[in-house]
């Protein structure tokens, strides 16, 4: 019997929407909904900058059933604005079940992490560190999915991806099977999910670099692309 | 030689002025000119993860905040310290707003290195890191996971040498262990800029 209400997805990349963590997050939020559970998305960049959307925030995470978050990897684990969130709930969680001696372990949590490097293993330390979170928190840790090659997609959706995201969506289906489950992610979808949209690795690599030269290009400081501005004499050249 | 301690202490946590002071004292006598920032104190954004630090205003950040400084500072340094409560076994956010703002010292270009894809360097040197976590009650899964981020930190930031441990919080803080940690660290990067 499928038990959960209610979830919450919270995506920790800057870029908003047009992040792959957006679509990521989306794609596997939609599915869940489809288990007849009661969807909600935030967006930590903006939607927690005062005190008082903070609360509301905390009260929300203390309604959800399962909190399932998408961001980004930024120099090897967690971009700032995610450390604060989780840290934030953490404490909240504390504060709040300070008379008990352990908190309670109804709501699960699940991470997709993506990042720019095309291996996805360079994702390992930050799943290490989701799951120290979780288990301050007091939450059931379900797993990370792991995705390399991030700078694919900016802003499409999966389905706009074509055959590349394939293996991903039908991945992050069985994905959402698990969570409203409440099961940890099965062998299959960390399979699935983590296979590499485009292969050989360094096809991904060459493209890269040939759109860091003409996003470059495009605004005019290509023959810049390699400076040095803070160049200290004798120091740095 | 200089050194730059990035203090991430958290505005509503605990101080590591007393931890730092130790770290300043053993710098010093190891030859090194100190210069600490405070990151609470400062005005420091997140990243916007636009990457237009690598193609509109290549090596330096789109946002004109005090973060633009510490890349500048950092750079130019030997030795940069990540004094930090460890958070889950990461960084506090104050220090991680700041490292996620120095992407701009590498380049936008993939090179591999040791089998895994990284960027290249956009400057000749940099930093080695002495990372200092502390924790109110030491936990060996966090103080680990701490130990391997900063290992894959210098990976990244390119740096010949990087030492990490984690020290508890006590009222009798003992610096003779963080002293010799400083030192060990002191020497080798004094030995490469012989
Ligand atoms: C400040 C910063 C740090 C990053 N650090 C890493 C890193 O350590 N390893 C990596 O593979 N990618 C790194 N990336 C690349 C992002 O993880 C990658 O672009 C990702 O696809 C962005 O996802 P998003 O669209 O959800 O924001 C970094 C990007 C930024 C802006």
């Amino acid at each position: 019997m499928i038990k959960f209400k209610k979830a919450i997805l919270l995506i920790g990349s800057p870029k908003g929407k047009d992040s792959f963590s957006a679509s990521l997050g989306s794609y596997l939020l939609s599915k869940v909904e489809e288990y007849d559970v009661s969807i909600e998305k935030v967006y930590l960049h903006s939607e927690i900058n005062t005190e008082a959307k903070r609360i509301q925030f905390l009260d929300k995470i203390e309604e959800t059933d399962i909190i399932i978050l998408a961001a980004p990897l930024y120099v090897d684990t967690l971009p700032a604005k995610v450390i604060r969130t989780l840290s934030l709930i953490a404490e909240n969680r504390k504060n709040i079940n300070s008379d008990h001696s352990d908190l309670e372990t109804d709501k699960s949590f699940a991470v997709i992490v993506n990042c720019g490097f095309p291996e996805a293993e360079q994702n390992k330390t930050a799943f290490k560190v989701y799951e120290q979170f979780a288990k301050e928190a007091g939450f059931k840790y379900l797993g990370g999915i792991s995705i390399g090659m991030g700078g694919v997609v900016s802003g499409r959706s999966l389905l706009e991806m074509g055959g590349m995201s394939s293996d991903l969506i039908k991945g992050l289906e069985r994905a959402a099977d698990d969570i409203v489950r409440s099961h940890r992610f099965s062998d299959s979808v960390i399979e699935k999910t983590s296979k590499p949209m485009i292969s050989p690795k360094w096809i991904y690599t060459l493209v890269g670099n040939f759109s860091w030269r003409y996003q470059a290009f495009q605004n005019r400081v290509y023959r810049k692309m390699n400076d040095k501005p803070y160049r200290r004499e004798k120091f740095n050249d | 030689m200089k050194a730059l301690i990035l203090n991430g202490e958290e505005v509503d946590g605990f101080s590591l002025k007393h931890i730092s002071k130790s770290i300043k004292e053993e710098l010093r006598s190891c030859d090194f000119e100190v210069e600490e920032i405070l990151l609470k104190e400062k005005e420091i954004a997140d990243c916007l993860g636009l990457f237009k630090c690598w193609v509109k205003t290549p090596g330096i950040c789109i946002i004109d905040d005090y973060g633009r400084e510490a890349a500048a500072k950092l750079i130019n340094s030997e030795l940069v310290v990540f004094l930090t409560p460890v958070t889950f076994g990461s960084y506090s956010y104050q220090l991680k707003k700041a490292l996620d703002r120095m992407i701009p010292l590498i380049s936008p270009y993939f090179k591999k290195i040791e089998g895994e894809f990284h960027h290249r360097k956009r400057y000749s040197k940099y930093p080695s890191i002495l990372a200092v976590g502390v924790m109110e009650k030491i936990k060996q899964a966090q103080s680990q996971i701490f130990k391997e981020l900063v290992k894959r930190n210098s990976i990244n930031f390119h740096s010949a040498y990087c030492e990490a441990e984690v020290f508890e919080m006590a009222d009798n803080f003992d610096s003779k262990k963080i002293k010799k940690l400083v030192k060990v660290i002191s020497e080798k990067v004094g030995e490469q800029n012989d």
